[in-house]
């Protein structure tokens, strides 16, 4: 299984796909979309949320396939297109408030962006771990640590700066170790 | 190799447990799509959209790139307005298949496929989540904006009616056509949340 910003179509699919042509169209697309969806699913925990971009991204390739240089790997201008998506999806403050929504029940106050872990120390499953994390810092963990973008890339596509970038990457490992530390482990914070 | 496999400098601090980003690299990086380049093909064909038929700006004189986009966000402002007065929101298309209200008056609720039930009890939830929300709200915002108060009364007007249809469709036992004045009415909820959530952005302090 390649990552997106890997794969690589040979050029003359790309110059078929480029005119329309229905065979190049359906092959193109079955060679990015499985690696398109799984980054977009990493990036936004919602299912429905995640289908709508693969959708919106995909139809975007399609549109904008003339514009691709060709100068790096289709999977990466294909990634930068899934990313950029996600991105405006997490930093639309509507978005962002029905997140919190969907798990409101009109009475307590508002649940917190951030969600809090069960038992941290004793989920040891890294999917789920990922997943305590808040939308932004899932999103700044996945692009720093597993798709290679730098800091200063992270902080250009999120409109801020990169000390943003490094200070949601900093405090989301701290709480990715507190999912992996022994409850044993840990420092109790008040004297005993 | 990934560019930073066994050096991951987290503010170029040592924050980072290397096991665990490791882990985080050897998640599979790929998922079965949700539907196939046929269905894209017909979702882009419901937009107006041909996916694949690709255009090449570079071909394209600069002017006339900067007039048509300057034409297309009149008309996207235009067509923005219009929809939200007539109410029609934020449905994705998951939901527009999902609730049609003339596909769902010819085929009765059992008959849809299993996604789309799916897909619009989530329609349904969110409205409900976003509804509880509304109720919290005041009465009026503090700063009565004109333009907004219209889409606002607008779309509370048209929220009634669709209760009265509904009222009437569930007295007949029209039990496709409640279910897709449901979705409209949802729909409708969905805007009208989004319509306040903006207003109360724009008048909480900075």
């Amino acid at each position: 299984m390649a990552r997106l910003a890997n794969i690589e179509v040979p050029e003359g699919l790309i110059a078929s796909a480029r005119e329309g042509l229905e065979d190049a169209c359906a092959r193109l697309y079955a060679a990015v979309a499985p690696a398109t969806f799984g980054l977009i699913c990493r990036l936004i925990a919602g299912r429905a949320a995640a289908e709508d971009l693969f959708q919106e991204t995909m139809m975007t390739v399609f549109e904008r396939l003339g514009s691709f240089r060709g100068e790096a790997p289709l999977g990466a201008w294909v990634r930068q297109i899934a990313v950029s998506k996600c991105l405006m999806y997490l930093r639309s403050p509507w978005h962002r408030a029905r997140l919190d929504l969907a798990t409101w029940d009109g009475e307590s106050p508002l649940p917190e962006l951030i969600s809090r872990g069960e038992s941290p120390g004793d989920i040891l499953d890294v999917e789920r771990a990922l997943a305590s994390l808040s939308p932004t810092a899932r999103a700044v963990v996945w692009l720093f640590e597993v798709e290679g973008y730098s800091h200063q890339e992270i902080a250009q596509a999120f409109g801020r700066s990169a000390s943003f970038s490094k200070s949601q990457l900093a405090r989301a490992h701290r709480r990715l170790r507190a999912w992996f530390e022994p409850q044993s482990a840990r420092q109790p914070c008040t004297p005993a | 190799m990934h560019p930073r496999v066994g050096n991951s400098p987290v503010a170029n601090g040592a924050e980072a447990n290397p096991v665990l980003v490791q882990r985080l690299r050897e998640l599979p990086p790929e998922r079965v799509p949700p539907f196939d380049w046929a269905e894209l093909q017909r979702r882009a064909r419901s937009r107006g959209v041909a996916p694949g038929r690709t255009h090449d700006p570079r071909a394209l004189p600069r002017r006339a790139i900067l007039v048509a986009a300057a034409l297309a966000s009149v008309v996207a402002a235009a067509l923005l307005a219009g929809h939200l007065i007539r109410g029609a929101g934020v449905a994705t298309d998951r939901e527009r298949t999902a609730g049609s209200p003339s596909d769902q008056e010819r085929t009765p609720r059992n008959a849809l496929p299993a996604d789309a039930g799916r897909d619009a009890d989530l329609v349904l939830r969110r409205a409900a989540a976003a509804e509880r929300w509304l109720a919290s709200q005041p009465e009026d915002e503090p700063i009565v904006r004109v333009s907004t108060h219209l889409v606002v009364t607008d779309l509370e007007d048209r929220i009634a009616s669709v209760d009265d249809l509904l009222n009437v469709e569930r007295l007949r036992k029209a039990h496709a056509r409640v279910h897709a004045l449901q979705l409209e009415r949802a729909q409708l909820v969905d805007s009208l949340a989004q319509v306040r959530y903006a207003e109360m952005l724009t008048t909480e302090p900075p």
